[in-house]
């Protein structure tokens, strides 16, 4: 939604548009990338909470038997209604919030309601006496950017796991049955609208962003709304704000919206599988078990560009671990052979001279990477130094990496479990940004120590200072 | 229930008096958190309580800021009115800022100040009954580094305690600053101000958002590190 509220404004508006000219978003995102999706079914039937980065909405679906409208006598009701609270956007008057509101819900009319996606007729019981009325309530819990895309979202999930009682008509009377004698029934859903929202940039030349987060929704100059089905179809548009956009902006906006659509619909449908497996296997889940401190707070949460993932950090690690002990065979081997052995790229030279172990020379040029890995930035060089050091400690190794991992995706953990070792601080003047060089001598023993505990870089450095 | 120094108190917690033993009854001084009651020490706010030689307080992750004399600030005028601005310090108040409290203004040389516009100000009076009253002048009436605070910059908000933090003895900041060229405001309300290239602010904002979980010994030896591993991304 376009709200000219906060504060900061004017401050953010002028930074938006500097990082924009260098094509850079705040959050790092390329200008069509999604925030992370998540969607969270609760025990209820139809009850989720869905997030879109930091953005956070709740839908409920609820249904009661009432009278149809007497203009459409066979057709089921479809109520939809949204609410936003100060709670989810403080710094707010309550004029705009007003508004605000008024926009939403019109617009999620709009995308969900008038493109019938949810068939109508299949929710009448008696003709002009009977019908299902089904009630979508949305509540806006975080209000973080693209607040239509992930009502959308968390409104078409909710339906789509919805469930109501089953019934039966015998004659004249009307049995609703209750859930736990018969299985109730998904509602049917004739195509899974969602809307997509553009923020327009414009300046020297037009710069288009999905999934804008707040602080883009206040610094743009306009913002285009698109629903959009999985099919291709368009099931509404909206453009609000003052930019002058050429009709091929929008067809090229369209475009992108249908591929993007069906990742969201994709989505959506493989959460509901998820859960309905989960039902199978009786384990259901309840929304309290979604909330994860981790996730809370501010410093844990993936606006961070650091933050590794777990399986990343685990992957990498493992990996590393094969790397040195490969590499530790073949520098084994290397001492029965060869008086001179250069390994690939000139990376490294072991000379024997002729004592049969004594004036063995280790040269290594500084800014060359290490004979038993072969990583190239600097950063995978800081987790491959600990995972090395650890391969040789077995069992504490996996314990610290557990340490490490167990931590859940938050990175400040990770970054101190690390740089607080001394070695760290060793491997960093190692990194390639040294033009200088450095020829270093390694005494024979410490050779050994090589081949017998992989120790030898630590030495090697201490050999340095 | 009785609470003693460490532990985490909620509002209605009594602070035993066995932690004031040891003390003068006369020298001991309550900070944020706590208020007397009927001659007995009262929490009044969630969080750990702390202390510090005489001095007694309630320590937690605050966002709301209450304003206190003497504390520097980030505002943003919302209004000009008489002779007065408005300014917006995230308190529960507007807080006032006269025209006349700028270096070399007068009743005719008013300072170029227009609504939406932030200073970095210092609290004048902050009084329970009154809203708070700022100047951007030191008590020799010259500006310092007090005043506007350039539009090239971004502001953004974040817990009070991250901003103690990085003002505090370990100068987080200046280890930061030998690696790359910034330039920033932290007022005590929780708004930092950057003004930096663009390729910079980002890393900065991730790594002083980081801080946040660090402990003080933690964020002194870490943190230029965290900043050069933010940069490189």
């Amino acid at each position: 939604m376009l709200s000219k509220d906060s504060l900061f404004t004017k401050y953010e508006k002028t930074f938006v548009h500097q990082a924009l000219s260098i094509e850079k978003r705040l959050d790092g995102r390329s200008t069509d990338e999604y925030r992370k999706l998540d969607i969270a079914y609760g025990k209820d039937w139809g009850s989720c909470v869905v997030s879109l980065g930091e953005t956070k909405v709740m839908a409920k679906v609820t249904c009661d038997v009432q009278q149809p409208k007497a203009t459409r006598p066979s057709e089921g009701l479809l109520f939809m209604n949204v609410e936003i609270s100060q709670m989810a956007i403080p710094n707010i008057e309550q004029s705009t919030l007003t508004e605000m509101h008024t926009n939403l819900s019109r617009l999620l009319e709009k995308c969900i309601k008038e493109s019938h996606c949810v068939d109508l007729e299949a929710l009448c019981i008696v003709a002009e006496e009977k019908v299902w009325n089904v009630r979508v309530d949305i509540v806006v819990l975080n209000h973080e950017g693209n607040l239509v895309g992930c009502c959308s979202i968390a409104a078409l999930s909710a339906l789509a796991h919805f469930r109501r009682p089953d019934v039966t008509i015998d004659g004249e009377n009307v049995v609703i049955h209750d859930p736990a004698d018969r299985e109730p029934v998904p509602l049917s859903l004739h195509h899974y609208p969602v809307a997509i929202s553009y923020a327009i940039f414009e300046g020297s030349e037009i710069v288009i962003l999905s999934d804008p987060t707040e602080i883009e929704e206040r610094s743009s100059q306009a913002e285009l709304i698109l629903g959009m089905n999985s099919y291709r179809e368009l099931c509404g548009m909206h453009l609000m704000g003052s930019a002058l956009i050429a009709t091929d902006v929008i067809l090229s906006c369209s475009r992108k919206a249908a591929e993007q659509a069906l990742t969201l619909v994709t989505a959506i449908k493989k959460a509901v599988d998820e859960d309905k497996k989960q039902r199978d296997e009786k384990n259901v889940s309840c929304l309290v078990q979604r909330i994860r401190l981790d996730q809370e707070l501010p410093g844990s949460q993936s606006r961070s560009m650091l933050s590794l993932k777990r399986e990343e950090v685990k992957e990498r690690v493992s990996e590393i671990i094969k790397e040195v002990q490969a590499a530790k065979k073949t520098h084994s081997s290397k001492d029965d052979d060869d008086d001179v052995v250069i390994l690939s790229d000139d990376e490294i030279e072991v000379v024997r001279k002729s004592g049969p172990r004594s004036a063995e020379s280790f040269s290594k040029k500084k800014h060359e990477q290490n004979p038993w890995k072969s990583i190239s930035n600097a950063d995978s060089k800081k987790d491959s130094d600990d995972a090395k050091s650890d391969a040789t400690k077995n069992e504490s190794s996996e314990k610290m990496v557990e340490d490490v991992i167990s931590s859940d995706e938050d990175d400040v953990a990770l970054v101190r479990e690390f740089t607080s070792e001394d070695r760290i601080i060793g491997m960093i003047e190692l990194s390639g940004d040294s033009e200088e060089e450095e020829i270093v001598t390694m005494r024979s023993k410490d050779l050994e120590a090589i081949g017998d505990e992989g120790k030898g870089k630590v030495k090697q450095e201490e050999d340095k200072v | 229930m009785e609470v003693n120094v460490n532990d985490v108190v909620l509002p209605g917690d009594r602070v035993s008096s066995s932690n004031f033993s040891n003390l003068h009854k006369s020298s001991k001084i309550l900070g944020p958190g706590l208020r007397l009651f009927e001659g007995q020490v009262y929490v009044s706010k969630g969080g750990v309580l702390k202390q510090n030689k005489l001095i007694f307080w309630v320590e937690s992750q605050k966002k709301r800021y209450v304003p206190a004399s003497d504390e520097f600030v980030i505002g943003i005028v919302t209004q000009k009115s008489g002779d007065y601005y408005k300014v917006d310090i995230g308190a529960s108040e507007l807080a006032s800022l006269s025209y006349l409290s700028f270096e070399g203004a007068t009743k005719k040389l008013r300072p170029d100040i227009k609504v939406g516009d932030a200073l970095y100000t210092k609290v004048l009076t902050a009084k329970r009954d009154m809203e708070p009253e700022l100047v951007c002048v030191d008590s020799h009436w010259k500006k310092g580094r007090l005043g506007f605070l350039n539009t090239n910059g971004f502001i953004f908000t974040c817990s009070l305690t991250l901003t103690q933090k990085l003002l505090s003895k370990n100068r987080p900041l200046e280890k930061m600053a030998e690696n790359r060229k910034f330039e920033i405001a932290v007022g005590l309300n929780g708004r930092i101000w950057i003004n930096a290239d663009t390729e910079v602010v980002k890393p900065l904002i991730n790594t002083i958002l980081e801080l946040e979980l660090l402990s003080e010994e933690e964020i002194n030896k870490n943190c230029s590190n965290i900043f050069s591993k933010n940069c490189k991304i």
